[in-house]
């Protein structure tokens, strides 16, 4: 009963995006594979952004399209959509990175996993 | 004012714009970049006129819109001063990479042109969000800036970069929604107001902002990443991150800090601590010069984002003066850093790829793995004098010392963090910085090539040194302006006289300014840089001998006169001996600012001028690499001292020790402070390396007349020299007797010590130094006793030290320039080809043994007389114990110089030059002078130290009185000179009974010896004294200093372990810090 409250309570696009970060900082922090550590950073980007977009969710409203004056009573907030545009623009070009400089890294001829890319140390 | 939306225009439409224009080829590509750049500095430039000129901050707000609706962009001070740094910074490091970008894809100019826009927008923007977005396109250009030129090692740096930046953008993303959440608005300026922010909720969601902007400031540990890229991406980029994209960065913290709380401060004060802390433990262990200078920049932009945090937590003083203090270091490490990285880069290209380029620079980076084998094989270059110069500011600025900005400031902030009481927070700032020091200046001594017998091929190189060169004339500039002006001069003149500055006293520049000047002329023959230098230390003591009064006129003869002297005895090689005559002068004038400074950043100004001018000259010397470092370290660590025990002092509105404090530890500090620049015994192992790897004549300038100058300090501290004038103390006022029988057995322990070590020695110069050490033991000694006699016999010994060692320094070296040699069982029979120098060694010897009729008997009997008059009796027995002990080494070089046997290989040798035999046998004048008519000196002492004291001692006629007997120095000297006229007079009646005897006609035993050369036993000397008890001066304090530093470095050995390379284990150590801050600062709430 009680469980169920809090439940119901819970923010449904908050709680899977806490979710999938926590799923992406185990990849970043756990893979040896640069090509998994990418992936990785892909789903935490995307848990970051379902965070965002949770801030603007309003159980029981609408899409914030103004074609009234009633709508604005009626609609969540459209500021985190606008910002999680950036966030995922911005979010591709890192990940657009990270892969090439993996491609590089593999080609250079070092493999495929983090482990032997640390030459510079102390 | 310019709108800056143009700017970020122009920005994105050239960079758009770059693939096109690079179809008319790479130069046109190219050449926008640059225009872009100096778009950028133009209008930071504009806006700075239009703001100093009395305009305000103005704010710009996007698509006709103003906050909440749209993004703003402010113009202020601050913002225009940053953006300046940016756009400079930038173009130098475009120029630096000019090579690089031609060559590399078009992307590596669009990236640049991306990141500088990026960092102007950090800069300007004052919406949250878009904070973000300029955080992430410049951190977007970086990660590939970093490999657009495809070094290999860069790639690895850039892809543990993204991890790091990629998790600090997702927390950065996460609490800037919860503040939009909490705080209903981006905008910062309304963000500031929101009620909503104040709760546990916004304080959390402030926490995720300000947890990434700080991974992006590289807290320590959380900072692996930064060092890789420092070490491996090309270095104009490098000198891109460490100056422009920190000061971004730290400005865009300078701007959050309204929204953060008192538990977020603490954060970043404790963090920024540590990362300073740490990042310099680790830096003294680096090997290659990127990967140094990249744990010193990360250190450093800890303690900027330190002293932000701290000056509002414990409320330091104005806005204003954080903005200057904090201006100060920022503005002081963004050049200083930016310049170097630029110079490694012209070392790169250069083709110095390794250890072996420059002569002895083995800390210059392998770029590349291969290239370090064929590195042995490259010659040995030395840097030209004008790149040796301009890495000596860049190095000197970023270690804070004078005229840097970084000085200033680093006196504001003490004195600022002592009024608070704050003292374990002063002990980390000026232990890292002294560990900073350490590394910093070991890598500056390495630069200068040791003058070998062959010369070695200037390292050419060319353009590349002019963005260093600007970098370096810019710290100059701004640091003589912020002390003329103070360090909030140049923002505000009404506050400036807030803030101490050196407005008032103009003499204290003049080292630098003939330093530089000569430095200029320094291609004119020596014989004519030594007239020069002369005429500007003699125009010097003439200026300003109005301001001089009788304590500081007996010091200007020693220290003025003495540096005269030993540039004279400069001119005694031929040849232009570069740097030599500067640098003579420049640690005369010193000299001569320590005694004329007024205020107390002043005297301290004046003795960290010439701490640093005295240490130059000691590099100068042939094999003066490590006795140069541990002399500069430790001339800092004391100068460290004092200045807290100055800042600290509690003085009273006339400048003077608050009564009864003189024997709290602020004066001890300071007290100890000057004890390392005298050579106490435990903080003396600086010095006999020091005097004898420099040059012969620096050698004798150090000991003679630089160690005066901590005399004088001694002098000065007790005589409320915070504030001269006045020479008088309050008896009353005078610390417990403990304090000063202690100072006494110190002073006496270190005449011990000296003496006994002297001894030993083999090593002429090292005779002497041990020797130097010895008798201002006795000075610190006869000063101890806190009385008449006691200061007069201080003063009268100093004065004699000053004559006899100048005497015995000179002559030496003459002796060692003819001979070739420094050891002194490779010498002997030197009396007849060098009779002058030996008349000089005797007759000094005789002053310093303290034998009739000569001045140091006076000495020795004030010195006696006074001890047993205060009734330290034992002090008196040792004291006496230690001159015994001074003859055995005194007898050594009369004995192995100038008697017994001449070296076969030393037939040819002739009298020393004429530059050396001059002011010894002015000297001797002096000398016998003084002797004759003691009144000379003492009359004058007396009348200062009767000023102090009550009188004990006074003249009656020619004779000293004291209650213990009377000193007659005419008579004594009439009556010794008769009885040697006597026996001269027996001598030259029985010469016709004596045989001429030729070299090697001796006879021992009945026997005439097989090798009559070896007959002149003189290595080993004192072997079986040293059997007995030599175990007395084991060189405890060596081993002690050694243990400290040893253990300092395993401390820093320990803490880079954590940087092991790999990527992940950085990611690591990012979401650790992160986790680790959230529940410290839940502690502190």
């Amino acid at each position: 009963m009680k469980l169920a409250a809090i439940l119901v309570h819970l923010n449904p696009v908050a709680i899977p995006g806490a979710l999938l970060i926590l799923i992406g900082l185990w990849g970043i922090l756990a893979r040896q594979n640069l090509f998994k550590i990418a992936v990785a950073f892909s789903i935490l980007g995307t848990g970051v952004n379902l965070v965002i977009l949770s801030v603007g969710y309003i159980r029981g409203r609408t899409a914030p399209i103004l074609d009234g004056e009633a709508a604005v009573a009626s609609m969540t907030d459209p500021v985190p959509q606008a910002l999680v545009l950036t966030a995922i623009v911005i979010g591709l070009a890192v990940t657009a990175l990270l892969l090439s400089y993996a491609v590089r890294l593999r080609s250079g001829g070092g493999g495929s996993s983090i482990e032997v890319h640390g030459d510079e140390k102390w | 004012m310019v709108n800056p939306l143009y700017l970020f225009a122009a920005s994105l439409a050239a960079a758009f714009l770059l693939p096109l224009v690079d179809k008319l080829g790479r130069r046109a590509s190219l050449a926008l970049v640059y225009l872009v750049g100096l778009a950028w500095l133009a209008a930071a430039v504009s806006w700075l006129l239009a703001l100093v000129q009395g305009g305000v901050a103005q704010d710009f707000g996007t698509a006709g819109f103003m906050a909440p609706l749209a993004i703003v962009l402010r113009v202020g001070l601050l913002e225009a001063a940053g953006v300046l740094a940016v756009a400079a910074v930038g173009l130098l490091s475009a120029a630096a990479m000019h090579a690089s970008l031609r060559q590399a894809p078009a992307g590596g100019a669009m990236a640049f042109l991306m990141l500088l826009m990026g960092l102007c927008g950090v800069i300007l923007t004052r919406d949250l969000f878009n904070l973000f977005v300029f955080l992430e396109i410049s951190a977007i250009a970086t990660y590939s800036l970093i490999g657009f030129d495809d070094r290999r090692p860069a790639l690895r740096s850039a892809f543990k970069y993204m991890l790091a930046g990629g998790i600090a953008s997702a927390l950065y993303l996460i609490g800037v929604i919860y503040v939009y959440r909490f705080g209903d608005t981006l905008n910062l300026d309304l963000a500031i107001r929101a009620p909503g922010l104040a709760g546990a909720a916004g304080n959390a969601a402030l926490f995720f902002l300000l947890a990434a902007l700080l991974v992006e400031l590289k807290p320590f540990p959380a900072n692996g990443w930064a060092l890789d890229v420092y070490q491996t991406a090309h270095p104009g980029l490098a000198a891109m991150l460490s100056g422009a994209s920190a000061t971004a960065l730290l400005l865009a913290l300078w701007k959050l800090l309204p929204l953060f709380g008192t538990a977020h401060l603490v954060i970043i004060a404790g963090s920024g601590l540590a990362t300073f802390l740490a990042g310099n433990l680790a830096g003294a262990r680096q090997r290659y010069t990127r990967r140094m200078l990249g744990y010193s920049s990360v250190a450093q932009i800890g303690l900027a984002m330190a002293v932000l945090a701290l000056g509002t937590l414990f409320k330091l003083g104005s806005e204003l003066f954080l903005l200057a203090v904090a201006g100060g270091f920022v503005l002081n490490h963004l050049l200083a850093k930016t310049g170097l990285f630029l110079l490694s880069a012209a070392f790169e290209q250069a083709g110095l790829t390794d250890a072996a380029g420059v002569d002895g620079v083995d800390v210059v980076d392998t770029v590349d793995d291969a290239a370090g084998a064929s590195a042995a094989a490259q010659p040995a270059r030395r840097l030209s004098p004008l790149a040796l110069a301009v890495a000596g500011g860049l190095v000197l600025a970023l270690v804070g010392l004078p005229p840097f900005p970084g000085f200033w400031a680093k006196w504001q902030l003490v004195q600022a963090l002592a009024d608070r009481s704050r003292w374990w927070l002063i002990g980390l700032i000026l232990g890292g910085s002294l560990v900073e020091a350490f590394y910093m200046l070991r890598w500056l001594g390495r630069l200068v090539a040791a003058r070998g017998a062959a010369p070695v091929p200037t390292l050419r190189l060319g353009a590349g040194l002019l963005g260093p060169a600007v970098a370096a004339v810019a710290l100059a500039g701004l640091g003589v302006l912020s002390g003329v002006f103070g360090l909030t001069g140049a923002l505000d003149p009404k506050a400036g006289s807030t803030l101490a500055s050196l407005a008032g006293e103009p003499w204290l520049w003049a080292p630098w300014a003939v330093a530089a000047v000569l430095f200029l002329l320094d291609w004119l023959p020596g014989w004519l840089k030594g007239l020069l230098a002369l005429g500007a230390v003699a125009a010097f003591a003439w200026l300003v001998q109005d301001r001089l009064d009788g304590l500081r006129q007996i010091f200007a003869i020693m220290l003025l006169g003495g540096g005269g002297l030993f540039i004279v005895a400069a001119l005694r090689k031929p040849g232009s001996r570069g740097g030599l005559h500067p640098l003579l002068a420049m640690v005369t004038l010193s000299l001569g600012a320590v005694l004329l400074a007024e205020t107390r950043l002043g005297f301290f100004f004046a003795w960290e001028t010439m701490t640093l001018s005295s240490w130059l000259l000691v590099r100068r010397g042939q094999a003066s690499r490590q006795p140069a470092l541990s002399y500069i370290v430790f001339g800092l660590g004391g100068a460290f001292l004092l200045m807290v025990g100055l800042a600290a002092g509690g003085f009273d509105s006339a400048g003077a020790w608050p009564s009864g404090a003189l024997a709290s530890w602020p004066f001890l500090l300071a007290l100890v402070g000057i004890l390392v620049k005298a050579g106490a015994l435990g903080l003396h192992v600086w010095l006999p390396g020091a005097y004898a790897e420099a040059d012969d004549e620096s050698s004798g300038l150090l000991s003679a007349s630089l160690s005066k100058a901590a005399v004088f300090g001694l002098f000065a501290l007790v005589l409320s020299r915070g504030i001269p004038g006045s020479l008088s103390i309050s008896l009353g006022a005078i610390g417990g007797p403990w304090l000063w029988r202690a100072l006494g057995w110190v002073g006496l322990a270190t005449a011990l010590a000296g003496a006994l070590y002297a001894v030993w020695q083999e090593d002429i110069k090292k005779t002497l130094a041990w020797s130097s050490m010895g008798q201002i033991g006795y000075i610190i000694l006869a000063f101890a006793l806190m009385d008449q006699a006691g200061w007069t016999a201080s003063l009268y010994l100093a004065f004699n030290h000053f004559l006899y060692k100048s005497m015995l320094f000179l002559a030496v070296a003459g002796v060692i320039q003819r001979v070739g040699t420094r050891n002194m069982y490779e010498m002997g029979g030197l009396i007849k080809k060098m009779p002058v120098s030996f008349l000089t060694v005797l007759m000094a010897i005789i002053a310093l043994s303290g034998v009739p009729p000569l001045t140091g008997f006076g000495g020795k009997w004030l010195l006696y007389s006074s001890l047993i008059a205060k009734g330290w009796y034992l002090e008196a027995a040792v004291a006496f114990f230690a001159s015994g002990v001074a003859f055995l080494y005194l007898y050594r070089l009369i004995h192995s110089i100038f008697l017994g046997q001449p070296k076969l290989n030393q037939s040819g040798v002739r009298e020393a030059p004429l530059a050396l035999i001059a002011p010894q046998l002015l000297l001797m004048g002096v000398l016998m002078a003084l002797s004759v008519f003691p009144k000379l000196l003492l009359d004058p002492i007396l009348e200062i130290t009767s000023r102090v004291f009550p009188p004990t001692l006074g003249f009656s006629g020619d004779a000293l009185v004291s209650p213990l007997g009377y000193w007659n120095g005419t008579l004594t000297m009439i009556v010794t000179g008769g009885v040697f006229a006597l026996c001269l007079l027996w001598l030259v009646i029985n010469l016709r009974n004596s045989q001429g005897v030729r070299q090697f006609n001796i006879v021992f035993a009945g026997e005439r010896p097989l090798r009559p050369e070896t007959t002149h036993y003189a290595w080993r000397f004192f072997e079986p004294y040293r059997q007995a008890v030599g175990g007395l001066v084991r060189s405890r304090a060596e081993r002690f200093w050694v243990l400290v530093g040893g253990g300092v470095s395993a401390v820093g050995g320990a803490l880079r372990r954590l940087y092991t390379g790999n990527g992940q284990t950085y990611a690591l150590h990012v979401v650790m810090y992160v986790v680790v801050l959230y529940l410290v600062m839940g502690v502190v709430l």
